[in-house]
Formats: C-alpha cells, structure tokens, sequence
C-alpha cells in the first residue's frame, strides 16, 4: 500500500501524544457509482431519476404557487388591519385621556409561517408611497428577537440601532465618536435620529410611525419588556413608536394580561388582531387546490393522502407550513414510481427508450399497457412512437376525467349547500366526500341528495336551478363543451318551469326529472380514477403516505435501525442464509452489540459481553478471509466508517497480528457500547463491578 | 414675597389638593434647597412628579430666589450610569444634540469627558457650575441688582423620579447621589421620588446620609374631584371648537361634567381613588354619555338650518334630563372600571363599543351588553390548539396537581388496581383526629414539577383510554396499548411540548442545556383552562384527579 503525504501526515498525527484530537477526514469511497438513484432497478428507465426531479419540480412548484398564493389571499385580512392599526395610532386617540398609551398591537399568529410578519413589513415600509416620488410617510419597520434581549441594555442597542441602520442611504450616517456621543443604548440617540429624518424628509411627525415588530414574545423576558414598554412610554408621542407583538398563544386567556402587571399594562394600549388556521382553512385549500374547477394541478392527491393530512393536522400541527411539506412530501414519493416520467411532455420528448439500459422499464409499462388496453399483441421497438402516443393520450384522457370529477364534485357541493340551507345537515366532513369521491363511492350521498331535490317544492327548486344554472356558466368553456347533456337537461328544465307556472303536478315531474338526472350524471362522472389505465402516472391513488418520514416514533424508529440496519442502508446486502446467527456478523457492529444486549438480563456484564461480541467478529473475520473478494460489497455494509476497519485482511495468523487484531475487537467494542451509551440504552448504576444496566426491555421483533 | 405667593396660587389651582407641599416646596427652592430630599408618595407619584417640575421650571422667576437648572430624570430609563450621567449634564448644560454632528453630548468636544465614571461626573457639574457663576456674573454685572453671595450663587436640582429602581439598575450610584453637593463643592440638591420609602432602599452600613423627608399626603375627593374637571377645561381648550365633531368637550357641558364626575366618582371611588385612573374611565365613558345630548343639539341645530334661524347654543340638559341620564348610565361606570381597570380593554376601543345607540331599550339591554361582553372575554378559547397539544396540556395539569405516588393508582389499569383506585369520598378513616395535619390542595399550592417521562407515561394512559376510537385503523398493531406506546413517541409529541413550553402554556424548570437526566416541567395552566380543554375533548377531568373539586 503506498502511502500519500496525506496520509503520512495522518499517521504522524496519530502516533503524535500531544494531539489531543484528530480529525479523520471521510472519503467517500465510489462516488460514481451513486448516478442514478432508483428505488426500483428493475424497471426504472435510464437516467430516470434526473428526468422524475425534472418532473417532480414543474408539478410542485405549480402545486406550492397555487398554496402560496391561497395563503397570501388568508393573510391580507390581517395584513390589512395591522396597517390600519397602525395608521391609526397617535391620530386616532380618544381625547380627554390622562396620557399618551403607547399603542401596542399584540397579532396572534397560530399556525401560519412567521413569513405574514415580512408581509406586515412589506406592507408598512410601502405604506404612503401612493405618489410616484413621495416617499415621506413610509414607516420604518425593525425587528427584535428573544435572543436579542436578554437584559435590557442589549434589547434598547438592538431596538436603536435597528432603526438607525435602516435610514443609511437616507441620512447621512455621520461618525459617532463612542466616547463623547450618545450611546447607543440611550432613547435620546432615536428621538435625534427622528427629529433628523423628519427634517431630511421634510415631512412633519405625524406619518410616519416607526414600528418594532417583536418575534416570539412569549419568549422575552417579562421583567426586560416591562422596563422597554416603560422607556419607550416615557418618548412618546414625540417618538411615534407602535409595537407588534407576535403570539402563538390563545387570544383569551390573553398571555399579556396574565404576565405583565397592572401598572405596565396601564401604559399600553393593547389591541388585538388573531389569525389561526383551523379545519375550515385546511379544507378551504384542499377545496382550492385539489377539487377547483378551474385549477388543475399536475399531480391529483389520492384519498390515503387527504386523510393523513386532514387527522394531521387536527391532531399534530394545524400549521400551514407543516400542510405545504406534506404536500411536498406527497409529491416527492410519488415520483419515486419509476412510471412518473410521463407525466410531462418534456421528458417524455427528451427520453431515450430506444437504449437498451431503457429495456426493463420498457418491460414494465408494456405490461402495464397490455393489462389496461386489454391487446395482447407482441410490442416491437419501432413501436416506441405508437407507445408515447399511446401514453400521450391516456395522459389526456386522465386529465379530463379527473377535471370533469372536480366538476361534478363541486356540483355535489352547490346542491349540498342548498340543501343544508333548507336544514338538512350532512353528516360527513369536506375531507370525508372529497375522499368518498376519490374512491368512487360517494353513491349514498348523493343518492340521498337526489331524493331530498325530487321533493322540492316550486321555489325551492326554481332557486336550485338557478344556482346549478349559474355554476354551470362559471366553469370554462372547455367543460361546459363536455358537460352540454346534463347542461341542457337543466335549462329544459328550467324553460319547462318557465313555461308552465305552479302546477303541482307538473313540478313533482320536474323535480323528479332533474332528481333522476342528477343522479345519472354523478354516476357517471364520480367514478375512481384508478380504473383508467395507467392512472398512476398522475394520482397517487390509495397509496400510504409515508407518514414516518414527517412524523417518526423515536423509538420504533431507533430500535428498527438497529435490529434492521439492512433496511436503511444505501446498498442493500445480499445474504444467503436465513439464519440469524448468520446474518448477525454481516451487521453493523453496534447492531451486533444491541442484539446480543437483547438476550441478556437486566444487568449486563460487560466482559461477557465483549466475549460474546468477539466472537461475532471472529465470524466476520472468517467470512471476510475465505470470500474476500465474492464478499466485496458485503464490507462495504451500511455503516461505511466501520467498513474500513474491516477492510484490514490477514492471511496468516502472526502473533503481532493477532495482538492487532485483539484491539481492534477491543476498539470496536468500547465504541459501539459508547454508541448504545448515547443514545440512552445503557445505564451505570455502580452497584455490581463490571455490570451495566438495561433501559429497554420490551422490544418489538 | 407677594410674587411668591402669586406663584404657588398659580401651581396650586392647577393641581389641587396640594397646596401645603407646594407651600413647602417652593419655600425650599427659592431659598436654598436641601442637598438631598426624599419624597415618599405612595399614591400618585406621576402627579407629584408633574409638580415638582412645575415648581423649578417656574421657580427661578421669583425674586430673590437663586437660579436653578433643573433636571428630571427617570430612574427606569437611566439603563446604565452612563446614560444618567449624560442625560443629566445635557439638561442641565441645556445642550441638544444633534444629528449633524455626531449626537455629541455636552460639552460638544472631544477634549473632556464627563460620562465615564462617576468622578468625571463631579467634574462635569463643577465645570458646568463654573460657567453658570461667570456667565450669572457678567449678568448682574451689568444689572444694577447687588444681592449677597449666596443668593447669586446658582444651583442645580436634579429629580430622579421611581427612584425604587436606583437599587436595582444603579445601585452603586445611591451613596454619591445622596452626598452629590459634599463631594462636588458645589450648591446643588439631589431630589428622589420614590411610591416606598427611603428604609427600602437606604444602602447598608449609613454610608448615605439621611435626606430630607418629604411626604405627600393621598387627595382628598374634592381635589380628585377639582383636578378632573380642570382636565377636563384643558382638553375642551385643547380641541378645536370649529370642528362639530369634538363638541363632545364643549365648554358649555363643563356643569354636566362636575356632576358626572361626582357621580362616577361615588360609584367607582371604593375601587381606585387615583386620578389618573379615574379620568381614564371618565374619558371613555363620556362620550358615549354624552352623545344623547349632543343628539339632541345637533337636531335643534338642523331643525334652525331648516328654519333659517340663528343655532341655538349648546346647553347642559336640565335636572329631570340629568337624572334620566345617570340612571341610565350608572350601571355601565362599573363596567367600565371592570374593563378597564385591568386594562382588558383600552379605552378608545371601550368607548366604540359602548357607545350610545338611540335605538337600544337602554337600561335592561345595555346592561345586559356588558354583562355578557365581561363573560365573553373570560370565556377561554381553546380550539386554535391541535388535538395531542390540549392532550398533552391536560396531563401537564394532571402530572402537576397529582401526587407521583398516586399515578399507579389513578392510571394504572389491572385488575386488582382498579379496585384500589381511591376516589375523593373514600378516606373516612382518618376522622376526628386534631393532631391530623392539614393537607392545602396541590391546587392551592401551584403546580408542582414533574420529568417528561412522567408526562409521556400519564399521556399514554390520557391517551388509552381517550384517543384510542378517533384514531385512524392501523393493522400494524395487536397488541393492546401498542399503538397508543408508538403514538406517544412520536416526533410531533415531542415538538408540541417543545411549542407549548415556548408559548409557556408549559414551564420548563430544567436548565435548556441540561443533558443528563430528564427535562422538569410545570403546568402554566389555571383549572379553568384544563377543564375547558378536557370538556373539549371530552375527558372526565375530576375522575383523573387525585384531589378534584
């Protein structure tokens, strides 16, 4: 072995006693090999992964663009009355009051990102700019957060400066000598400040407002913001300073009433705005996004989807970020499917099916095809054309099935809305139809909603028409193309209804009529998507979603890894034997050291421990002699920092090997027993010499 | 002295009930002040504060008194010495910094600094006592006025206003603030106002020197009464008359006022005396007291447009008017003191929404309003919080309030437990014994500490017994408890906590940094919170309690 300077280095540093550390730089070993990341070689296409990101990216960012801008519309209430507020404070005030309060306006924000306080920002420092050249009333907007103000010296310099910093270009920043100017944590430093930029401005006070949004502020210490509310009282209304407070706790019992004492409070004048996200929230963008007339999105999320997205975020998180990563998760393991690659005409133009690396994929859709097309005869590569058109087509037809099932599922909704308004109540949630339709069985609710429109009486369903008439000229033109039966079923109707005025008779007819035609349309059109060939192409239908990925069971998951370490390693090891004793040595060493804790009492002795250790290694070491080479990827087993130690091969049993081998058995021990160590499995009571204790008993195989 | 007395009738009509501390004061400021005077008072020291000022921005113009630069500073707002010393100089030198040149502070040159210790402070005063005497000097000496030494010799006052908070913020500046004048040689007089006394914060060993005591005696009603209703002259000065829609402070109703003063006085005087308090309900309330009169002026003002006659003048409604309108109004006073009086509300938001709707039945539906907006606000929302989080608030209730001891037998599920299971009328034994130590509830005590395992293991069986049917079917599962176990080590508990303590619904008592051993926490939560939290859940709360209501 030729050693490099590197690695002489290395060595000296090694045998160095003075070095108390050494950094072990870590080389990967094979970085070409990783190319193609695929969760099924058998039937992924060449190069497939690069063209399913390319995919995976154009879906989701359409996918994020529509939940952004949804979230933003859900924000502007609450932007808006911040700016209000904020207009509104120093002018609006109540005369005849013994002071000025200092206007504080405390924003519960529960669920929604911390990015509504940049549109707060953003809103404010454009705040006035309605003429072209006019930028005098714009407020100045800073930020504190609780890591700032620990004391209160700390949380006036960050609260000062931040202000002060903002106007360089605008003031000419002049040279504060720190001896003989004031300082910065001093008040009068940002009432100078102003005066000078209401001056440079040549605007008087009155616009202007600076505005100290403080992040987190169940965080700040109430003793620090008491003396910082008190302060800034003293300076105003010369300073026109209004504070945002940002809460994630409930508006009553208020935070702020129940920690600050009466005589800080006094000096404020609190007002509240509140935005929490709710079910009604989570379903309206569920709604917006998936099931909207208009919208299509490129990838159709599957009812397992929904549902673990809706008990989510009941039961864990109602946090809009937390919504838009489950999204994005749901995204991303859809297009592990080696099939996604069609879902967009570029790749499906710039894919090569013709090499032969393409041929188990290849293999896999034509199964697919024969299976769906029902055509069993024999495919040939200068089919590949007829094939994409094939996949082009179905795409299409997709698309226009699931567009046309959002329709007749909004449709659903319109009649549902009117037949709650008559008090008749549902008994499912949104998520539970929009699933119910997913799946195609939404058949009892609309049944059952038919039968409640045959028995509408004359206004009730002359308003019914009408609001089913009016949907119908809402949605394109495109569908309104396909849906012309049912459309012009409704207006026969309608002019019907027009034309013959109250018959009792004659309107039973006609709401039996529509009934029935209500419910041949919803048969037809709310059907599951799965039954389309290749569906999965766009939908990920009913397939799980992987929870454990966003929300893991410490445990289960700690314990799984080290019984399973095959499961989460990158290269998935190949055994022959099923045996446990045989597959242990071609573990982990840490996995081998937990296995045998497993089969121990309560108190482990440390040095049976070892022995029993060594003697896995000795299995190992046998293995990795006579195979060495057949056993190549084996060495190279999940964890890579030990596959180097085990790299270190004998041929012969030399006494100075031999010893060298003892202690790296021995290294090898005391690390991974460090490894269980941390991770909290061991436990040192000190009782009995040379035992430690178990923490875990009960372990799920 | 005619001009002297002159001077304190003016500062006692504006502030009331202060006339013999005025008398004192000004005595003491136009002759030659105490070095060092305490004021104690306990009740307004925001007012006494506003006199003082008065008195030694207006002292200097009473003959014979001497000159006197006057500082005021607070106590709160002095962070460091530093800033008190450079607010101090920059006042009393009567220099302004300013932007242009570099927000210097006095004297404006580098060549001397006066704000680095508290020895280059003395020397500040003493070269800003300097300048004073030659600047006074060359004055007189060109007037014609020839007076003694000592009244031409200028002196500064400085007052430090909640001075409670010297101790905390500048403690080592109390001793030499209070021997100011011996150790700068010059006349100057250091004034602490302070709500305690000096006893609380006198420095050990009597290294400071007594001060002399000034304290203030608490208003009378009248004087409460008297300085209100000159509040109330000042803001209608202050409001422009033109403009119809601040006729609210119309000089016209000053007699309605007086009398809706006394009678809001009367109603809310047993819960706070404090003017300032009290002309803060007064402020919301009376404009929507007032509107029904003002209502009724605009229509007469109308009903003359209409007839082209001159506007009536706008006048105070009379007796059988007046007493319709405290009838109608007395019971919304108290309402407002409950609003606002712990600030649930403030006062302009009070005042829109309280105000005078013609068409209400006004005294049963009015009263009815606020009765139900006060317990609308105590109402507790609780469903902004995801479903684990209110769970998890709960068994931090719990873990707080129970005993550890008790856990086995409260959550513990066998058989033989069950039956052990003590419920709150099961402990007869222990009857008539004197010598049996009162046990104080847990409730009564505050929330007791509890390790996150205890929490996680008490959440499992919450969770068991509560959670088990909503969950979504998981096949994974057999075993009786599994799934429950793997839902509570989930990340997202874990988070919660981690959120709820950050939002400090939870106390964390453990230092952050802390590895060994589990984190402690506390419950941040009142009962009524918990109760309302397992009503929404629908938990039965006092079965789970070791000692419920």
């Amino acid at each position: 072995m030729s050693l490099t300077t590197a690695q002489m280095a290395f060595e000296a540093a090694l045998d160095d006693e003075h070095q108390t550390s050494i950094y072990i730089p870590f080389k990967e070993p094979d970085t070409d090999d990783v190319e193609s990341y695929t969760l099924f070689p058998d039937k992924d296409i060449l190069n497939g992964y690069e063209l399913r990101l390319a995919a995976y990216k154009r879906a989701w960012s359409k996918c994020l663009e529509r939940v952004q801008e949804l979230i933003h519309a859900l924000h502007a209430p609450i932007v808006d009355r911040v700016a209000e507020l904020v207009n509104m404070a120093y002018t609006d005030t109540l005369p005849g009051l013994p002071y000025a309060e200092l206007p504080v306006i405390s924003v519960t924000v529960f669920g929604t990102s911390s990015s509504v306080f940049d549109e707060f920002s953003a809103r404010l420092e454009s705040e006035g700019q309605d003429g072209l050249f006019d930028d005098n009333g714009t407020h100045i907007v800073t930020h504190l957060y609780p890591q700032d103000c620990s004391n209160i010296t700390s949380a006036m310099k960050t609260l000062i400066t931040g202000f002060i910093n903002k106007t360089d270009e605008e003031l000419d920043s002049v040279k504060r000598r720190p001896a003989s100017s004031l300082c910065t944590f001093d008040l009068n430093l940002l009432q100078i400040w102003f005066d000078a930029l209401c001056d440079s401005r040549g605007s008087d006070s009155n616009t202007t407002r600076l505005v100290v949004v403080l992040h987190d502020f169940e965080r700040f210490e109430p003793l620090v913001m008491q003396d910082l509310f008190e302060i800034s009282s003293l300076a105003i209304p010369r300073l026109p300073l209004v504070f945002i407070l940002s809460l994630t706790s409930p508006p009553t019992p208020s935070y702020i009433h129940a920690t600050y004492p009466r005589s800080t409070l006094a000096r404020l004048q609190v007002r509240s705005c509140s935005f929490s996200t709710s079910q009604a929230v989570l379903h309206d963008i569920l709604l917006k996004t998936f099931f909207d007339v208009e919208f299509n999105p490129d990838l159709v999320l599957g009812p397992a989807a929904i549902e673990f997205l809706v008990d989510f975020f009941g039961r864990h998180s109602p946090s809009l970020d937390g919504l838009v990563s489950i999204l994005q998760l749901a995204h991303m393991k859809h297009f592990e499917e080696p099939l996604t690659v069609f879902l967009s005409e570029e790749s499906l133009a710039s894919m090569d099916l013709t090499d032969p690396g393409s041929a188990p994929f290849l293999n896999s859709v034509l199964v697919r095809v024969r299976g769906s097309t029902g055509n069993p005869t024999g495919w040939r590569v200068a089919d590949i054309d007829v094939l994409l058109e094939f996949v082009r087509s179905v795409r299409l037809a997709f698309h226009r099935q699931s567009q046309l099932l959002r329709v007749a599922f909004r449709l659903f909704l319109v009649v549902q809305t009117f037949t709650t308004s008559l008090g008749i109540k549902s008994e499912k949630s949104l998520p539970e139809l929009m699933c119910a339709a997913l799946r195609g069985r939404l058949g009892t609710s609309y049944r059952y909603l038919c039968t409640i429109v045959r028995k509408l009486k004359v206004d009730q369903l002359d308003a019914l028409l009408s609001e089913i008439n009016d949907f119908f000229a809402g949605v394109s033109a495109q569908v309104q193309g396909e849906e012309r039966e049912i459309i012009s079923r409704i207006s026969t109707a309608r002019s019907v209804r027009d034309r013959h005025s109250d018959e009792p008779q004659q309107v039973k007819d006609v709401a039996e009529m529509i009934g029935d035609w209500l419910i041949e349309y919803f048969e037809h059109r709310l059907v599951t998507l799965e039954e389309l060939p290749l569906w999965d192409i766009s939908y990920t239908g009913s397939a799980p979603f992987p929870s454990e990925l966003l929300n893991p069971s410490l445990r289960a998951s700690i314990f799984s890894g080290l019984l399973h370490p095959q499961d989460y390693s990158m290269t998935a090891t190949n055994n022959d034997g099923d045996d446990d004793e045989e597959t242990l040595w071609d573990m982990p060493d840490t996995s081998i050291l937990f296995h045998r804790y497993l089969e121990s009492g309560k108190m482990i002795n440390v040095f049976d421990w070892f022995e029993s250790f060594s003697l896995v290694l000795e299995t190992q070491r046998r293995h990795a002699r006579t195979g060495a080479s057949a056993h190549e990827a084996l060495i190279r087993t999940p964890s890579r920092r030990k596959g180097k130690q085990r790299q270190v091969e004998v041929p012969e049993d030399g006494e100075e090997e031999l010893d060298k081998w003892r202690l790296e058995v021995q290294s090898r021990f005391i690390r991974s027993l460090h490894e269980l160590d941390y991770i909290g499995l061991i436990k040192h009571t000190g009782r009995k010499a040379d035992h430690v204790m178990r923490t875990v008993f009960d372990v799920p195989g | 002295m005619d001009e002297e007395e002159a001077f304190i009738q003016k500062i006692s009509d504006a502030h009331p009930g202060y006339t013999s501390f005025i008398t004192h004061f000004t005595t003491l400021a136009s002759t030659h002040p105490p070095p060092f005077i305490y004021v104690t008072d306990t009740n307004n020291p925001r007012i006494t504060t506003s006199v003082i000022d008065a008195i030694f921005h207006g002292v200097s113009s009473i003959p014979g008194a001497p000159p006197t630069q006057y500082a005021h500073v607070n106590a709160v707002a002095c962070i460091t010495p530093r800033v008190f010393y450079d607010t101090v100089l920059n006042v009393l030198a009567g220099w302004t910094p300013s932007w242009k040149n570099g927000c210097q502070v006095w004297p404006g040159d580098d060549s001397q600094r006066y704000n680095d210790s508290i020895d280059s402070f003395l020397h500040g005063l003493r070269r800003l006592h300097l300048e004073r005497t030659t600047d006074s000097s060359k004055g007189k000496g060109k007037g014609k006025a020839v007076a003694s030494k000592s009244e031409q010799d200028p002196s500064m006052v400085i007052l430090i206003e909640r001075a409670e908070r010297l101790s905390e913020s500048l403690p080592e500046l109390i001793v030499p603030l209070s021997r100011l004048a011996e150790l700068s040689r010059i006349n100057v007089s250091v004034i602490l106002l302070s709500s305690v006394s000096w006893e609380d914060i006198r420095p050990a060993m009597g290294a400071a020197p007594d001060p002399y005591h000034v304290d203030v005696e608490p208003l009378a009603k009248q004087d409460v009464l008297h300085r209100l209703v000159s509040a109330f002259r000042r803001t209608s000065l202050s409001e422009s008359p033109s403009d119809t829609s601040h006729v609210t402070y119309h000089p016209a109703l000053q007699p309605l006022y007086e009398q809706y003063m006394e009678t809001l006085y009367n109603a809310i005087s047993i819960y706070t005396n404090d003017p300032i308090e009290l002309q803060y309900v007064a402020a919301a309330r009376w404009p929507g007291f007032v509107k029904p009169v003002i209502s009724q002026y605009e229509e007469l003002v109308r009903q003359a447009e209409e007839e082209e006659s001159d506007p009536p003048e706008l006048e105070p409604p009379a007796t059988d008017g007046r007493l319709r309108l405290f009838k109608f109004f007395l019971p919304t006073f108290t309402a407002a003191l409950d609003a606002l009086y712990p600030r649930l509300d403030n006062a302009a938001d009070w005042a829109a929404k309280n105000e005078y709707d013609a068409g209400q039945r006004f005294v049963t539906s009015n009263c009815d309003g606020l009765a139900n907006r006060v317990k609308l606000a105590s109402i507790i929302k609780v469903d902004h919080l995801p479903r684990m989080s209110k769970f998890i608030l709960i068994t931090a209730y719990m873990a707080s309030t129970n005993p550890p001891k008790s856990d086995l037998r409260m959550f513990g599920r066998g058989p033989e437990e069950r039956k052990k299971r003590r419920r709150k009328s099961a402990s007869p034994k222990k009857t008539g014994g004197a010598q049996t130590i009162v046990k104080v509830s847990q409730r009564l005590l505050g929330p007791a500490t509890f390790p996150l395992d205890r929490l996680l293991a008490i959440l499992g069986a919450l969770l068991e017994e509560n959670d088990y049917e909503t969950r979504p079917h998981d096949p994974r599962f057999e075993l009786p408890g599994e799934y429950t176990d793997m839902e509570v080590g989930r990340i997202h508990i874990y988070a919660a906590i981690t959120e709820l303590t950050l939002m400090r619904a939870l106390h964390r008592t453990s230092a952050m940094d802390k590895l060994d051993g589990p984190p402690m926490f506390k419950c941040g939560i009142s009962h009524d919170v918990a109760l309302a939290l397992a009503r929404d859940l629908d938990v039965p709360l006092n079965d789970w309690l070791w000692d419920p209501a």
